[in-house]
């Protein structure tokens, strides 16, 4: 891996830690579902898909979530299910943009499994089944956050065509 | 931003499915009985939602303190760094749950039993 990879994916890493802190200060229902997010670190994640490849994308958001932990939360249940929504979230990208649907499928797609793959493991981790009778408002909101994310992320992409 | 037809396809269908299970799950309409307040998986309390009272449970980090009224029930107070549980306000319908994290403490509203209630 040459050095300017090297320094990009800092920054990256980076900016994808920030982000997630940032909207972790922001709080949806206050609470009630675990790690209910709006999603903007997968502006970042989505980006490195892209641009660069599937490797990088799921090593990137393992390290976020590590750091993020190592800064924040600990590295308690949230570490633990922050972690496989993550690793979940990049592998449905991932194949959805295999399955050649547009970015913003992509985006809502990483969204949802992000959410479903938090959630899961939350009722698993909690026995506590009830949870899954939110997984339709999940899907929803998680449609209306993933396609924004995607429009912000595709704008990013063209833009940054030449830079990065 | 290309969106073609199999994107559409997808995500109408994912919203439209969505939709339809909450339209199923809000047939359900009437308040629960009885609240589960669990502790780390393990079965506290089964609460009658039908009595009036305060109920002093002790989380991880420290004690939470949780009111039942009208049929609802919330927490009051509880000892974590951001209390999400408390602000979450009380909840009454069958299935709804208070998760608080920190303190690995869970209140579920029981489904429609038809059993009594052991306090």
């Amino acid at each position: 891996m040459d050095i300017r990879k090297t320094i990009n994916f800092s920054m990256l890493l980076a900016l994808s830690v920030v982000l997630s802190i940032f909207e972790s200060l922001i709080p949806i229902i206050n609470g009630s579902i675990p790690g209910l997010k709006l999603g903007f670190a997968n502006i970042v994640i989505l980006f490195i898909l892209y641009r660069y490849k599937f490797k990088d994308a799921i090593y990137l958001s393992i390290l976020r979530v590590i750091l993020v932990a190592l800064l924040r939360t600990g590295f308690g249940i949230n570490f633990i299910f922050s972690l496989v929504g993550a690793i979940l979230s990049v592998s449905a990208m991932f194949i959805f943009k295999k399955l050649k649907f547009s970015i913003i499928t992509v985006s809502v797609m990483g969204s949802i499994f992000h959410i479903i793959g938090q959630i899961i493991t939350t009722i698993i981790l909690l026995d506590t089944f009830n949870l899954i009778y939110y997984l339709p408002y999940l899907i929803i909101f998680s449609v209306i956050t993933g396609f924004i994310i995607g429009v912000i992320t595709n704008e990013i992409l063209e833009r940054t065509k030449e830079i990065i | 931003m290309f969106i073609n037809k199999k994107d559409k396809i997808l995500i109408i269908s994912l919203l439209l499915i969505s939709l339809f299970s909450i339209l199923i799950l809000n047939l359900n309409q009437k308040q629960g009985n009885i609240a589960y307040v669990y502790h780390d998986n393990k079965l506290l309390k089964k609460v009658d939602l039908n009595i009036n009272k305060t109920y002093t449970f002790d989380g991880d980090k420290g004690k939470v303190i949780v009111t039942v009224k009208n049929k609802k029930i919330k927490v009051d107070k509880e000892t974590s760094e951001y209390h999400l549980c408390s602000k979450m306000g009380y909840i009454s319908r069958p299935h709804e749950t208070i998760i608080c994290l920190p303190n690995k403490i869970v209140i579920e509203i029981g489904g429609n039993e038809v059993d009594t209630v052991v306090r």
